[in-house]
C-alpha cells in the first residue's frame, strides 16, 4: 500500500476502528516506519476526532415538546376513532404506496383509460356495420322470398328479351 | 444501535391507539431524536420542532413497520430524513453559534467549557453539507458503524467511507485553525 491508499484508510476505517485486526497492524508497522504518514494521523487526531470525543452528550428534549406531540396524536386517535381505524388506514394505504408500486397502479389504470377510449368507437362502428348487415340481410331475404313465393309486387319488370328468358 | 427495550407487544399497543405505549416509545427513543436534530441544525429550537415533527410522523406510520428491520433504525432514517427535509426547506436555519449561547445558561467553568466545545463543533459541522453532516453525526454522536450508517441511510458502505472522507478532510482544511485557537 502507498501512503496516498494508507492516508485514506487513516482518515476512515482506522480511526473509526473498522479495520480487521491483520490490516490495522499493516497500518501501525507503517506508521513506525513513515514520518509523513504518522504526521497526518496525529493531525486526522487532533482535527477531527478530539474535537468531538468530549461533546457526545445527549440529553432529553424539553418536557414541553411531548406535551405538543401528545396533543397532536390525541386529535388524530380520536378522528381514527371517529372513521374507523382500519378504513383510515387502508386509504392511507393506498395513498402511501412506495412510489414505483404508486405509478404501476397509476400506470394500470391510465392504460385502462386509454384503450377505454380507443375501444369504444371501434365498438361503435363494429354496430353500425353489423346493423347495416343485418338490414341487407333482411331486404335480400324479404326480396328472395318474394321470389320463391312468385309474388313480385309489381317491382319487377320484364323487356321480353332473349337474355333474359335465358338468365331466368 | 440496539433495540431500546421497544418490544413488538409496545409497539404492537401503541399501533393500535394506546398512548400509554406511545409514550413509553417516545420516552426510550427521544433522546437520539433530539440530539441528532441538534446536532444536524445546531439550532435549539428547529431540533424541538424536529423531535416534534418526527414523532407524530412515527405516530402516523408506526402500523406500517414490519419488524423487518430493528426499530431503531427505523427511526434514525426518518429523523435523518426528516432533519434534511427541514434543512432544505429552510437552509437558513442552522444558526451556527447564537442558538447555542443560550443552550448552557449555567456559565459555571464545566458547562463553560463544554458551551465552548458546542460551539466549536457548530462551527466545524456548518461546513459540511447535509449529507456528510448527517453521516459524520451518526458515526460521532452516535457511535453506529458503517453497515449501520448505510442501512440507516439507504446507501452503499463504500459511499458511506466516501463522506467520510470528504467532510473529514474538510474539517481538516478549515477546522485545524478554528481548533488551534479555541481549544
Amino acid at each position: 500500500m502507498n501512503c496516498k491508499k494508507i492516508k485514506d484508510i487513516i482518515i476512515t476505517d482506522y480511526i473509526d476502528g473498522q479495520l480487521t485486526s491483520r490490516i490495522r497492524q499493516q497500518i501501525d508497522g507503517h506508521l513506525d516506519r513513515c514520518e509523513e504518514c504518522r504526521a497526518f494521523a496525529q493531525k486526522v487526531k487532533e482535527t477531527v476526532v478530539l474535537p468531538f470525543k468530549p461533546a457526545a452528550q445527549p440529553e432529553d428534549p424539553p418536557e414541553f415538546v411531548w406535551e405538543r406531540i401528545r396533543s397532536s396524536v390525541q386529535k388524530e386517535e380520536s378522528l381514527l376513532q371517529r372513521i374507523g381505524r382500519k378504513a383510515a388506514r387502508y386509504v392511507c394505504g393506498i395513498l402511501y404506496l412506495p412510489r414505483p408500486a404508486l405509478a404501476a397502479v397509476l400506470s394500470v389504470v391510465v392504460l385502462f383509460v386509454v384503450v377505454s377510449s380507443v375501444q369504444i368507437p371501434a365498438l361503435q362502428r363494429k354496430t353500425a356495420v353489423n346493423s347495416y348487415l343485418s338490414e341487407q340481410l333482411v331486404y335480400l331475404a324479404s326480396l328472395d322470398a318474394g321470389t320463391l313465393n312468385g309474388n313480385n309486387n309489381g317491382d319487377t319488370f320484364d323487356m321480353g328479351t332473349d337474355i333474359e328468358e335465358f338468365l331466368f | 444501535m440496539g433495540n431500546m427495550d421497544i418490544s413488538r407487544d409496545l409497539i404492537k399497543k401503541a399501533v393500535h391507539g394506546d398512548i400509554e405505549a406511545f409514550e413509553a416509545i417516545y420516552r426510550a427513543t427521544s433522546r437520539f431524536v433530539f440530539h441528532i436534530a441538534l446536532r444536524m441544525t445546531n439550532n435549539r429550537a428547529n431540533a424541538e420542532d424536529i423531535t416534534q415533527e418526527v414523532f407524530i410522523k412515527v405516530h402516523k406510520n408506526l402500523w406500517k413497520f414490519r419488524f423487518e428491520s430493528q426499530i431503531s433504525t427505523w427511526m434514525y432514517r426518518i429523523t435523518v430524513n426528516t432533519v434534511m427535509n427541514y434543512m432544505r426547506k429552510s437552509p437558513k436555519s442552522t444558526v451556527p453559534l447564537a442558538s447555542l449561547e443560550g443552550y448552557l445558561p449555567d456559565a459555571r467553568h464545566e458547562e463553560f467549557e463544554r458551551n465552548e466545545q458546542r460551539r466549536l463543533i457548530g462551527r466545524l459541522l456548518n461546513e459540511l453539507n447535509p449529507d456528510q453532516r448527517a453521516v459524520l453525526v451518526l458515526r460521532e454522536f452516535e457511535g453506529l458503524d458503517y453497515r449501520e450508517i448505510a442501512r440507516v441511510l439507504k446507501i452503499k458502505i463504500n459511499t458511506v467511507r466516501t463522506r467520510l472522507k470528504r467532510a473529514r478532510e474538510k474539517l481538516m482544511e478549515r477546522g485545524r485553525e478554528a481548533v488551534r485557537n479555541e481549544l
